[in-house]
């Protein structure tokens, strides 16, 4: 223990001394990354891996499966190998970007794993965390997306699903009809015709966009959609692009088919990526807690996605903690019920993480808009095409919109092309880019902090005479989080929680309902393993056992996700 | 939710059972694996019209085969039935009756099959649970609807820890009884070994505990409540799936058996009917329609119940079904919570019918005797003195044994002998297999088909033609069902007009039709320009009715 305050000592000395950084950032970062841009799946990839060789006993790299299009998922796996079970220390998950064009998540979860590697023994409260707990960052569980998003023409909406050819259209033919990049620009802007009886007209006051006629008004524009063509003769433009599903419908938890939920797929997991993901989390039981990042809009969402699912109400009380934490240390989001306050989603990641896997996982929508002037937004659906145009004016020098030219159209004859640019909406400018990054890191890390954190007490030993003992112990959970959470329980996700008894000869056991009137509840079967529901958060479980024999004995807490505690005691 | 009639025997009389049957015969009319695929592929090599592949993997390595039955072009494109079978682990019978089912089909001897094998196909997957089957044939035969893929039942962290256990050394697991005043169980007064639930209402009070043979193998209290044997694949599917189930897996087809028959249904879009052998039942027992929704629900929501306008087919099917084996039985049976033949009509729009091909016979009047007795216990009471008129030797006394978790109790075991209320009779199976032969030529035969009719032109001018045509529908079901429709999963019919050269001028090149009624007509109209003399061909197309074109020369 000395010798660690003595090395921290001296690395804050050495650290301090040529510290020119702000607050915030490592100074002298060991991988010197820019916050201000994005990376395609590839350069994501090399930054992992120079992580990875800057700091080998903090990280693990992990193959978590390969896209539709070919492209590698991975993991960086973030802890302080030396110390613990990697794997039985509560472990807390975050991916990005399972939306291909909501690509700045995955800046936001690589960020994470930056700060937390590069202020290892420097700021005390990491140091901590990365020595008891263990984090696994999924950067983009769609690289398929991510790549089309930020290498082919699109617009801030696509391309939000894979690559996986689908029959939009219902015409037997796949993907026969997407967009096209008529002016070669790179982004898929909107197209309009000059037409007298038009119902839009130029907007006094930001003339690049469109606002509606009045009733009684002569027109000027008609609005003939984004950009491109008719590339099937079938009278339709547009109507079948590239993919056509959503991989954030396709978890199992209350999965309904395309009919009911759009973009659903053939069945859950019927497509790598989730499958590959779904198998990653799986394969870690340790998991106590999640985040996923998507764009936008400024939320903080929890399950449950459709009105008929109950989130346990203990586990109410959690997020609520959580989510309003949230709203202080995220100015301008909202914490939110996914299906009342946003809309209904049928077999989303964050409800099977939850449902499915009894983790208490969120999910924000990155930037909002309420950043641009630091004003409200009058909810997830206003429309804010004017204040964007002003900060794109003010702000971006006119840089995020392409501005309207000509274009002669096979089908509309004389018509004009431009719009916001495809990075500009949805996704931060680059001196926002990295307040967002640290600020939901910063959320994201207190969430990781409420994992369950056990310990034993001292074992109470009693006398009952003829060489029989009573050995009364109990468990204390220091925080928010559950060992098991309430869905855990109900529905019996992971095994209960394991007090075993070694070196003295157990002849019963219970749990302790109330240690001062002697209620116990029985423990069925053999009686040196006790199972308990859980250690609740912020509280404690006793259990007790009769005994028989002489000194030293060890008791041990398993709690999947928990981790795995000891205290030992004797009897005399 | 109600279960078929071996089922409620299963449930009641002996729950899990296991070890070898009495009822050996010399020579098994079951195949092992081994021996279906073997005799499978000798079957597709004699010169038919059957092809075998391997469509997926079981959890222990075994083939999922598939044999495509069809001569021809496009035969995996086709307007196509799909017959499953061995879905759930005990389902040694099905399968059975598959495998013949497909020999005599892929002979194509006679003129109507060849006919129906020219222009449409049969896939059959003769078994999708091949672990599960081979249990049947292992030392220590065991009754399990189940995977053998390894599950943690009762969520303690172990998989498999605690099976049912042969207390009796005879080499079977059967049903167990512990007399015990907290039972909530009687010995029945009029059928010997019965046992029935104590009637309070009529001041019956519990005797005895009833369960599987076996002992607490893991020291937790609890007895049996992990045996072998994993996921009832018949749970694991899309429709109303159950989470968090003992047996449903980790999440819907999460299971590679499962997996390959999902893959292959979403990449043949072709598939137009099912048949499914499964213990659960829309043949013999009718499946009730969905009454009217009162409020309507949202358009969004999931269906949960038949669609009236789909319950003609399916009844009409039924029917058909029953006329073959004269079982009778009208009280609605039930939807299986994750279930295939469920799967494919509410996910996949497909006319899915199912039946375990074989049960033990009830009729509708038999019950009708037992109306006045014993309530929950009638169906599993009525199974039970069936079992005792015709399968006698298959019954064993309840008999006394030493238990070593009910010390000073009397416990004893006794019970049907595993699978004895599931096969039939050796010599009904290449009837039964014939009779399902015939059934699945009948529902080709009621396929939609579309067809192109009175392609005629009126010239407007030189070079401008005025085309008008109709499709029909000339088959005796829907091109659609309302939940194919409803699903997007049963295309439109897709009508081009095609001019060699020249243009369509006025209506459109491209029309889809949702559905076509049996005899539906749609009329189409079109304006081309071009030359006398071009050809125009004006086509029909849909995965489930097939293709249609007609040509001719403007004139």
């Amino acid at each position: 223990m000395l010798k660690r305050l003595i090395m921290l000592a001296l690395l804050a000395a050495t650290a301090g001394a040529q510290d020119l950084g702000a607050r915030g950032a490592p100074a002298n970062a060991k991988v010197e990354i820019r916050w201000d841009r994005f990376y395609d799946n590839k350069e994501l990839g090399e930054l992992m891996e120079k992580l990875a060789a800057a700091f080998p006993g903090l990280t693990k790299l992990h193959a978590v499966g390969v896209s539709v299009g070919g492209r590698a998922i991975r993991a960086i796996e973030v802890t302080n190998f030396a110390k613990g079970d990697a794997a039985r220390k509560a472990g807390f998950y975050i991916d990005g970007n399972i939306h291909g064009n909501e690509v700045q998540g995955a800046e936001v979860a690589l960020y994470t794993a930056w700060y937390l590697l590069e202020n290892y023994g420097k700021v005390a409260m990491v140091t901590e965390l990365m020595d008891t707990r263990v984090f696994y960052i999924v950067p983009t569980i769609n690289p398929d997306g991510r790549d089309s998003f930020l290498h082919d023409p699109n617009d801030a909406h696509s391309l939000r699903g894979g690559v996986m050819p689908w029959d939009e259209d219902g015409d037997g033919r796949f993907d026969e009809d997407g967009n096209d990049d008529l002016d070669g620009d790179g982004n898929i802007t909107q197209m309009r015709r000059r037409n007298p009886h038009g119902r839009w007209k130029t907007d006094p006051k930001e003339p690049r966009l469109l606002v509606p006629c009045e009733a009684d008004e002569e027109g000027e524009f008609d609005r003939l959609g984004e950009e491109g063509l008719d590339n099937d003769g079938d009278g339709e433009v547009n109507e079948d692009g590239p993919g056509g599903y959503d991989p954030n419908r396709n978890w199992p938890t209350d999965w309904q088919p395309p009919y009911v939920q759009g973009g659903a797929h053939d069945y859950p997991f019927s497509l790598p990526e989730t499958r590959a993901v779904g198998k990653f989390f799986m394969d870690r039981p340790n998991i106590a807690g999640a985040q996923s990042y998507h764009n936008n809009g400024g939320m903080i969402l929890r399950p449950p996605g459709q009105q008929n699912a109950v989130v346990q109400g203990g586990d109410v009380g959690v997020y609520d903690t959580l989510g309003r934490k949230g709203e202080q240390m995220l100015p301008g989001y909202r914490y939110m019920i996914l299906w009342k306050d946003l809309y209904t989603v049928w077999g989303g990641e964050v409800d099977w993480l939850y449902f499915g896997r009894g983790v208490i996982t969120f999910t924000n929508e990155l930037w909002t808009e309420a950043n641009m002037f630091r004003t409200a937004v009058a909810g997830p659906w206003a429309d804010t095409r004017a204040d964007r145009a002003r900060f794109d004016r003010l702000l971006l020098l006119k840089d995020a919109f392409v501005d309207w030219k000509a274009f002669k159209h096979p089908t509309y004859g004389d018509v004009e092309i431009g719009g916001f640019k495809k990075n500009f909406g949805r996704t931060p400018p680059s001196f926002l880019l990295e307040e967002e990054c640290h600020r939901n890191m910063a959320f994201t890390l207190f969430h990781a902090d409420q994992m369950p954190k056990l310990s034993l007490d001292a074992p109470d030993v009693k006398s009952l005479g003829d060489g029989l003992f009573k050995v009364r112990v109990t468990a204390r959970n220091a925080r928010i989080i559950p060992s098991r959470t309430g869905q855990d329980v109900v529905a019996k996700i992971s095994r209960p929680d394991e007090l075993t008894i070694d070196g003295v000869t157990a002849l019963s056991a219970g749990i302790v309902r109330d240690r001062d009137f002697n209620r116990v509840d029985f423990q069925p079967g053999k009686p040196s393993r006790i199972r308990i529901e859980a250690v609740p958060g912020m509280g404690e479980a006793t259990v007790e056992w009769i005994v028989k024999g002489h000194g030293d004995f060890r008791v041990t807490l398993d709690s999947v996700k928990g981790g795995v505690v000891e205290v030992t005691g004797k009897v005399p | 939710m109600r279960a078929s009639m071996s089922r409620v025997l299963v449930a009641a009389v002996t729950f899990l059972t296991a070890g070898i049957p009495a009822a050996a015969e010399d020579a098994s009319p079951y195949r092992t694996f081994d021996q279906l695929a073997t005799s499978l592929r000798a079957a597709a090599g004699a010169g038919g019209a059957a092809r075998v592949s391997v469509m997926g993997k079981s959890s222990e390595g075994l083939d999922v085969l598939l044999v495509t039955i069809g001569t021809g072009k496009d035969v995996d494109r086709r307007p196509a039935v799909l017959v499953i079978a061995g879905v759930e682990g005990d389902g040694v019978a099905g399968s059975e009756i598959a495998a013949r089912l497909v020999e005599e089909l892929a002979k194509a001897g006679d003129e109507r099959t060849a006919k129906l094998l020219a222009e449409r196909t049969i896939f059959v997957i003769p078994r999708l649970n091949p672990d599960g089957i081979e249990r049947y044939f292992g030392a220590g035969k065991r009754q399990d609807a189940g995977t053998a893929r390894k599950w943690d039942e009762d969520r303690d962290g172990a998989e498999d820890e605690d099976g049912p256990d042969d207390l009796d050394g005879d080499g079977v697991i059967l049903m167990m009884r512990v007399e015990d005043p907290a039972g909530e169980w009687v010995a029945d007064e009029k059928d010997a070994g019965f046992m029935r639930k104590a009637d309070l209402v009529r001041g019956e009070h519990g005797a005895w505990k009833v369960m599987t043979e076996g002992k607490d193998d893991d020291g937790d209290g609890a007895l049996n409540e992990d045996g072998p044997g994993g996921v009832d694949l018949n749970s694991n599917f899309t429709w109303n799936y159950r989470f968090h189930g003992p047996r449903t897996g980790p999440y819907q087809v999460s299971e590679p058996e499962s997996r390959a028959v999902m893959d292959f249904v979403a990449a043949h879009p072709n598939i137009e009917a099912a048949f499914t052998f499964s213990s659960n039942d829309n043949c013999v027992r009718q499946v009730a329609p969905a009454p009217p929704p009162n409020p309507l629900p949202d358009p969004g929501s999931p269906v949960m119940a038949l669609d009236a306008g789909d319950a003609l087919w399916f009844a009409k099917s039924a029917e058909t079904y029953r006329g073959k084996f004269g079982r009778d039985r009208i009280d609605p049976a039930p939807f299986r919570e994750g279930g295939l033949a469920e799967c494919l009509y509410f996910h996949w729009g497909i006319l899915s019918l199912s039946s375990p091909g074989w049960s033990v016979p009830w009729k509708a009047g038999d019950a009708n005797g037992l109306a006045n007795e014993d309530g929950p216990s009638r169906e599993a009471r009525w199974a039970h003195r069936w079992m005792r008129e015709n399968r006698a030797s298959e019954w064993v006394e309840w008999h006394a044994v030493t238990h070593p978790d009910f010390p000073g109790k009397k416990v004893e075991v006794g019970g049907w002998k595993p699978f004895s209320s599931i096969l039939p009779q050796a010599s009904s199976l290449d009837s039964l297999a014939t009779k399902h032969a015939d059934f699945v030529r009948e529902m080709l035969e009621a396929f939609p088909r579309v067809a192109v009719k009175g392609l005629a032109a009126k010239k407007l001018d030189a070079a401008l033609w005025e085309i008008t045509a109709t499709v029909t529908n000339d088959g005796a079901w829907p091109t659609a069902l309302r939940q194919g429709e409803r699903t997007r999963r049963a295309r439109a019919v897709r009508i081009d007009v095609v001019p060699a050269v020249g243009e369509v001028v006025a209506g459109e090149r491209t029309t889809l039709v949702p559905v076509l009624a049996p005899g539906g007509v749609r009329e189409l109209k079109w304006v081309v320009k071009a030359a006398e003399g071009t050809e125009v061909e004006v086509k029909a197309e849909t995965d489930r009715a097939g293709a249609a074109t007609a040509k001719m020369t403007l004139k």
